[in-house]
Parts: structure tokens; sequence; C-alpha cells
């Protein structure tokens, strides 16, 4: 799904949560993440920015805005060294639509 | 066991063979299975009767016109009929591919992936990969290295404690490997080469003395190798990170539904102890040095582990 151009103001209203955090299942090998979703059965690997993303996300109760994800991963990254939290917003709406897209995590 | 006696329990109560955990009790009056397990399994402990089998397979001639007309044979398994028949000289590969689904399909007391298995020394090697990658040649000739065959077609994992399972059975080559290995292991004792069937021409390898002796050991994994047999390739062994072998041995798991999330943090917790690696290789003489060298930076290697 593109939250770019016409519909980035929606975009960035939205808000974001991990679908169902009992059916996720993650692991941390060697600084990378990856991710089992019981419900759908599947297994992905995520790449640094998508994992520090995807950790936000699971450790914030509320719903995030992408302000408020852009505002928490540069705080983790000032807080960690092997996570990479430098991503841009456009970056982190790919991250998004992405998570989206495999139903890892749902707007409201 | 006399070979009598033998004729008499393959037409009667069935042969019952052991491999590790795994009982099967094979019945048939097919001259080409009697042949192949004659051979392939002399090794192998032959269970009495009376005691509990995992899987009872008969491998059977149709009673139909198909007995004598391009003959076929019928891979039973307790009563049902789960494949299409085969030619009749196909009974023996039959019977193993039979047995494969049997172990794949229904002993979810482990969780098992689609790789071969070897070990020596401190661990085991998987070496997990879709058909025609070059798995069972590599293990067929490891197995005729020093290193004893668990399995070349099922890695079983004991979900108690991590470790692989040996179930040694016969290793199928298809096409050129066949001769591949003749060559490279001429003590190597072959089954009958068939030809024409769904794989190509195929032939099995009985496993060493020592895989079979050893079949109650189970052994833990130490490294993990993905090969693709290229042709013509440079041979390489690249280092792989952990999270992507973790995710490739979930797509080579044969029962990873049936455990879920648990699956998930058991492959994780032995991908986590392990060395992890691809393997591009165009020749065994250019690959096996390789993955021996593995064991020799382990410092595992014994005297007591040679062949």
């Amino acid at each position: 799904m593109d939250l770019a151009g016409p519909s980035q103001s929606a975009g960035y209203l939205a808000q974001w949560s991990v679908s169902t955090v009992s059916s996720v299942a993650w692991q941390e090998l060697d600084g990378e993440l990856v991710v089992y979703l019981e419900e759908a059965g599947s297994t992905h690997l995520l790449g640094a920015y998508a994992g520090a993303t995807l950790l936000t996300l699971l450790e914030e109760n509320p719903p995030l805005n992408l302000n408020d994800l852009v505002t928490r991963l540069q705080g983790a990254g000032e807080k960690s060294d092997t996570h990479d939290t430098g991503g841009s917003s456009s970056d982190l709406i790919g991250v998004l639509a992405e998570f989206e897209r495999i139903g890892l995590i749902r707007r409201s | 066991m006399a070979s009598a006696e033998l004729g008499r329990r393959f037409s009667g109560s069935g042969v019952r063979l052991r491999t590790g955990p795994v009982v099967f009790c094979v019945r048939s009056e097919m001259e080409a299975l009697q042949i192949g397990v004659r051979k392939l399994y002399h090794e192998h402990e032959v269970v009495d009767s009376g005691g509990f089998v995992d899987f009872d397979v008969s491998i059977e001639s149709p009673r139909s016109v198909r007995r004598w007309l391009r003959p076929q044979a019928h891979f039973r398994l307790d009563g049902r009929l789960p494949f299409n028949p085969l030619p009749a000289d196909q009974a023996f590969p039959m019977m193993e591919w039979g047995l494969n689904w049997c172990i794949s399909s229904h002993l979810h007391r482990y969780l098992m992936i689609h790789s071969a298995v070897v070990a020596r020394g401190a661990g085991a090697i998987l070496l997990p990969a879709p058909p025609g990658s070059g798995k069972s040649t590599l293990c067929a000739a490891l197995n005729h290295s020093g290193w004893r065959v668990l399995s070349d077609e099922l890695a079983i994992i004991d979900p108690l404690d991590l470790n692989l399972v040996p179930v040694p059975r016969p290793v199928s080559l298809k096409n050129a490997s066949i001769d591949v290995i003749r060559q490279f292991a001429p003590e190597a004792v072959f089954g009958p080469v068939i030809h024409d069937t769904s794989k190509g021409t195929v032939a099995h390898v009985r496993p060493t003395v020592e895989s079979i002796l050893r079949q109650d050991e189970k052994s833990p994994a130490r490294w993990i190798v993905f090969p693709k047999f290229e042709k013509g390739a440079t041979t390489r062994l690249e280092t792989l990170s952990r999270a992507r072998a973790l995710v490739r041995l979930v797509d080579n798991s044969f029962n990873f539904p049936v455990y879920g999330r648990k699956g998930f943090e058991l492959l994780a917790e032995m991908v986590r102890k392990c060395d992890c690696y691809e393997l591009t290789f165009g020749s065994l003489e250019e690959a096996l040095p390789l993955l021996n060298a593995l064991l020799e930076e382990n410092g595992a290697c014994s005297t007591a582990d040679g062949p």
C-alpha cells in the first residue's frame, strides 16, 4: 500500500500497532531479527531498520503514528549500538507498508 | 539372519528392520524388493516378531492384469495405498521413498528438516537442500570419508535436547552422481540401478557399518551447510548469517507447522549453536576438503573418530 503522494497526510495521521502481539514471535541472531507470525504460519527476515521498527512497536502499548515512531526510533538509536534507527519518514512508510502487507501490523 | 528365514518372513509375518528409533516391518513377495533389502539392509538389525512396529508396509504386485502385463508394484501402509503404483522394477526405490514419506508425515514427536546429516567428532553437519542440490552425493562421499551418516534425507531433531537422531538408511543417488560415487568410493556397496524413474536413474548405497553400529548415538548439530551443485562452478564455502539460516531451515522443514511457535524457538536455539554456510560446488574433490576443514577448525577431529 502506497502512503506517499496525495494520501501522505492520511499516512502521517494513521496509527500503527502490532496485529496480535501474542501471535508474534521473534528471535534476534547476531543483530538480525527473524519474525514468526503464528496465525499466518510465515517467517520473515527483517533488515536492521525494520527490526528496530518492529521492536519499537512491540514495546509500545498504544498505537503510534508516524511522527511518534520516528521520535521513538531516534531515541532508541541514541541508546543502542546495534539497531539501525536512522531511517527517514519515507523509509519508515515503506517498512510499515510491508509490515501491513504481511499481516504483522494494523492501522487504526 | 539366514537367507531362507528371511525369505519366509518376507512372505509371511514380515521382516522387521530397525533404523535408530524407527522400526518398520516389510512384507513382499517381489524379488526386486527382496534383493534390494538383502543387500542394502544387510548390516541392519532384524527385530524379532512381537514387538512394536512404527510402520507396517508391504510392496506387492496388484491382483489385476498388471501383475503380468507391464507389471506394477504397490506400496501399502497399514492396509492403505497412499501412492499410485510404479513399475515393478522400481519396487526397492518405491519402498525407500515410501518410508521417507512415512517418517516425514507421521513421526511428529521429532522436528524434521529436509536435509542430509553426517556426524564426526564433536558434532554433525546438516545439509538442508531441495532435490538436485547435491546433498545426497555429498552425504555418500562424506560417509565414505570417515563421517557416519545419520540420514541422507531427514534431519530428525529431538525437541527435548535438540540433538540429531540417526536413522541411517541407504543413501539415494540419482543420474550422474551414481558414477561419481562409484569412482570416489569403489568399496561402496550399491543396490540395483533402476532406470526411467520419476527422478531419472536411481541407485542406493549402503551406509557404512559404523553408521549403523552407532545408530543409537544422537549428535549435536554443529554446522549447517546449504549445498548447491553447479556444474563448472568455482567451489566456495561462504559464511551465512544465522538469521538467514533459520529462515531457510524453516523453509526446508517437513513438519514445522505442527510445532508452530515452539518449532521456531527450537530451531533458533539450535541455529545459535551452529556455524552456518552456503556451499557452491562443481566437484566433490573440491567440496570435501572444505567440509573436512570445518572439523579441523573446531579442533574436534581425533584418531578415535577416523574411518
